[in-house]
């Protein structure tokens, strides 16, 4: 088949896609929601955040707006690679691949079919990153010309980003002769990515560089393509056209050697080896008996709730344990706190964790929302076996929530806890921080229960094909949600980044002695994590049943 | 024990399920004979509680389906005819979360594992279901919903997909269960299981329940000395009705 016909079918694929997309959403506010509203949410929070930083920063020397710009670049980039690579590697193993490998497709045409759906929403996150470039270009006075490099530099980033996820996910694919699980490519894919982001801070463990300019931007960092790109636009605002062609022409380069080497790598390999993703998961040996429900984990959290409940959190977290894989949002995230966190910050203004953090923020929604999503995942059919038992609607959404809160705010209690060792936080400062901390990560996994039934959350793969029932009068609760988002941003960068600088909040607290901030945060948690939860709770548990009953009367379930 | 009664199904104006009821005594074992599409499924869907009927009422023992859905939901095992497990867990993790969904003492486990060893699945049981064949996922949600010694097991074609020793294990095991007092209602296309092991049979076309007594009953009622299978297709055979509606 020519590359021309090739193309066209590719095109009539993406049709088919989208018609199956929108057929899935049932209701057109929840589509208003989650493709216009939540995004555009996310997009002002991150915007307020950094805009706001780069202009407080407009008197600061010029070495730490441009130590800002890189910093935001790299953290950005590595949590980019890092979804880059997941959404690559679910698009490569998603089920009906079948049905193309069959067809007389190269491997080159397989590939690209694939990543046709995500390359949109990758895009998304140029756009998150213009408002700071375009604040950095006013404070520069920038010439005219700068803008549009901008926009060049931050999309050729994000496009390289994703050719070197494709090509890492490929790599592992191709690699190697045995049988891959879904559960070791994931984990190798992620352990990737950690790397990237460590490794540079290791290569950099000498003596710190007290200058943010000399370290993210030095010689050692110059290959990694996110830095190229801040390189090309600090050079760009301060006017200097040349410095600032040289990572545009480098970047270019980086991207078409990793395109056309995943090209490559798909063309020989990809039909061979795309069969032998298989799922993953192995159950130990057992004692050979059915074991009794004594002595099980979790036991703590569990207690207050109902017999049926507790069965249905264990259940789901055994299987949980054989697909670690879907924790690995969560040690990614610790992982690039930590870098984020060991970053010298000169001023000790707290504005360079200030602009990262949200990152954060948003990286702790995705892992959390992420197994959520996946604890509804098992109960396509299988909600018919709960239905018939003696069990609530309300029953199997607690169940829910507490399968994500468990693993949630075990981890997020743990980075805390840490942190508070890290600076010295005083005994009852970080008590109170922990209890806040646990108030807030509550109100947040109650909050991704409706958007994990509306099956749309904020993995895009998964939107497109799960189907969403959500009656228009319950949406219109789910709309309230979006400024909530925003505001659950604010509220963890305000309450951690006085974390970060001084170790605690309420330490900040103790030194400055302002009661406000106490009162501040405290009501303010205690508001956002209530709305957070009967917003949740309601919406969750009507969009549950309403979705059970529609799955049963369409015959869905059959 | 289990009352139908006058149960009606729509779905966008056409009669799944058209009033359709019987009585099933304590201990009975029912045979709910019926072609593809005659509503059998739906009809025991509406048993279960899963379906809300049109109109009509279930009743388990003394509680209403309607009325008090969870009394009448415990006391109820159903089997449907695709087999609901949860793939990553292994056999005897699913066992014990069948039982501690309904709350059940430990001893109910050793049953089980009775039952495994029954099935022959005694060694396939630490291995994650995901590796099972169809026939032993039937086998392995049969025997998790035995855990909560229903009072009324509701089974949709559970035949299907189980190799002739496990049909014969199952036939074996309904018969103790039976002896017990437990009221087992089944759906099957294969006549002569009906035919060996069911007290009643009741035969559904098109919403309708047709036909509903013992084998003697109906053969007096068609005036016939012939086997379930020539029973079932005069019956569901329009042409060779004779004069009942
Ligand atoms: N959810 C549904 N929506 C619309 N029609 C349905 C649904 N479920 C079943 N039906 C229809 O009801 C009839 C009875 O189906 P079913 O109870 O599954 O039959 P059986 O189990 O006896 O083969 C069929 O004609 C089928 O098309
Ligand atoms: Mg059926």
């Amino acid at each position: 088949m020519s590359w021309r016909e090739q193309w066209h079918k590719l095109r009539q694929l993406r049709k088919w896609e989208r018609l199956m997309a929108t057929r899935s959403i049932k209701s057109r506010t929840v589509w208003v929601l989650l493709r216009i509203v939540a995004p555009l949410a996310v997009f002002a929070f991150v915007t307020l955040a950094s805009v706001t930083t780069m202009l407080g920063l407009a008197g600061a020397p010029a070495a730490l707006q441009a130590g800002l710009i890189a910093l935001a670049a790299f953290a950005a980039g590595a949590f980019l690679l890092y979804v880059d690579i997941m959404v690559v590697f679910n698009q490569l193993s998603a089920q009906p691949y079948e049905i193309l490998l069959a067809a007389p497709f190269s491997g080159r045409f397989v590939l690209m079919a694939r990543l046709a759906a995500a390359v949109r929403s990758v895009f998304l996150y140029a756009a998150l990153g213009l408002p700071l470039a375009i604040a950095y270009g006013i404070i520069q006075r920038a010439p005219v010309w700068y803008y549009p490099l901008a926009v060049v530099a931050l999309i050729l980033t994000v496009a390289t980003l994703l050719a070197l996820a494709t090509l890492i996910v490929l790599a592992v694919l191709c690699s190697g002769r045995h049988r891959i699980t879904r559960e070791s490519l994931a984990f190798v894919s992620t352990g990737i990515a950690i790397a990237v982001v460590v490794v540079p801070r290791l290569i950099e463990l000498g003596p710190v560089a007290q200058q943010v300019q000399s370290d993210l931007l030095g010689p050692a960092f110059a290959w990694i393509p996110m830095v190229m790109g801040a390189r090309a636009i600090i050079a760009g605002g301060l006017g200097q056209g040349g410095a600032a062609a040289m990572p545009i022409v480098l970047l270019a380069a980086t991207c078409a050697l990793a395109t056309w080497m995943a090209m490559f790598l798909a063309d020989r390999f990809l039909h061979d080896r795309i069969g032998r993703v298989q799922e993953g998961g192995v159950a130990k040996r057992g004692s050979g008996r059915v074991r009794t429900s004594q002595g099980r984990s979790g036991s703590l959290l569990l207690r207050p709730f109902s017999p049926a409940i507790r069965a249905m959190v264990r259940k789901d977290w055994t299987r949980l344990r054989r697909v670690p894989s879907e924790l690995l949002g969560f040690a990614f995230s610790v992982v690039y706190f930590w870098v984020i966190l060991m970053h010298p910050d000169p001023g000790q203004t707290g504005a360079l964790t200030g602009t990262t953090l949200p990152w954060l923020v948003v990286l702790v929604i995705f892992s959390s929302n992420r197994l959520t999503l996946s604890s509804f995942g098992i109960e396509r059919e299988q909600v018919v076996l709960l239905l018939s038992a003696p069990v609530s609607s309300s029953e199997i959404l607690q169940a829910k929530w507490l399968y994500t809160l468990g693993p949630s705010l075990l981890w997020t209690e743990l980075v805390v806890a840490v942190f508070d060792v890290i600076g010295r936080t005083p005994l009852d400062a970080s008590l109170w921080t922990a209890l806040l901390t646990a108030w807030i990560v509550a109100g947040a996994t109650l909050l991704s229960l409706p958007f994990a039934i509306s099956g749309a959350a904020f993995v895009p793969r998964r939107a497109a094909q799960r189907a969403i029932y959500v009656k228009p009068g319950s949406s219109l609760s789910l709309l309230a949600l979006a400024p909530y988002l925003a505001l659950q941003g604010a509220l963890m960068a305000f309450s951690m980044a006085p974390l970060v600088g001084g170790g605690g909040f309420f330490a900040t607290f103790l030194v400055t002695g302002r009661l406000w901030h106490v009162a501040l945060g405290v009501g303010a948690s205690l508001l956002v994590a209530a709305l957070a939860g009967s917003i949740g709770w309601s919406t969750g548990s009507e969009a549950w049943r309403h979705r059970s009953l529609m799955m049963l009367q369409s015959g869905s379930l059959e | 024990m289990l009352v139908a009664q006058s149960l009606v199904k729509t779905f966008n104006g056409t009669h799944a399920v058209d009033h359709v009821s019987f009585t099933l005594k304590e201990g009975e074992l029912f045979g709910f004979l019926g072609p593809n599409g005659a509503g059998k499924t739906t009809t025991i869907r509406m048993l279960t509680g899963l379906l809300t009927p049109t109109s009509g009422e279930v009743w388990i023992g003394p509680h209403s389906m309607q009325k008090s859905p969870k009394e009448a939901k415990r006391r109820l095992g159903y089997l449907p005819d695709k087999p609901l497990v949860y793939e990553k867990l292994t056999g005897r993790e699913y066992i014990r979360f069948m039982a501690e969904l309904y709350d059940m003492p430990d001893d109910v486990l050793e049953q089980a594992e009775r039952h495994l060893e029954e099935f022959e699945l005694k060694d396939a049981a630490d291995q994650m279901i995901s590796g099972y064949s169809h026939g032993m996922k039937q086998k392995i949600a049969l025997i998790g919903q035995l855990t909560h010694r229903p009072e009324v097991l509701l089974l949709d074609e559970p035949t299907v997909g189980l190799d002739p020793k496990g049909a014969r294990t199952l036939r074996d095991i309904l018969r103790g269960l039976c002896s017990q007092g437990v009221t087992i209602l089944i759906s099957t296309h294969l006549l002569p299981i009906a035919e060996m092991l069911c007290d009643r049979v009741g035969i559904m076309e098109k919403g309708h329940l047709i036909a509903l007594g013992t084998l003697a009953e109906l053969q007096a009622e068609y005036s016939t000395s012939a086997g379930l299978e020539d029973l079932f297709l005069q019956v569901t055979d329009p042409g060779q009705r004779g004069g009942e509606a």
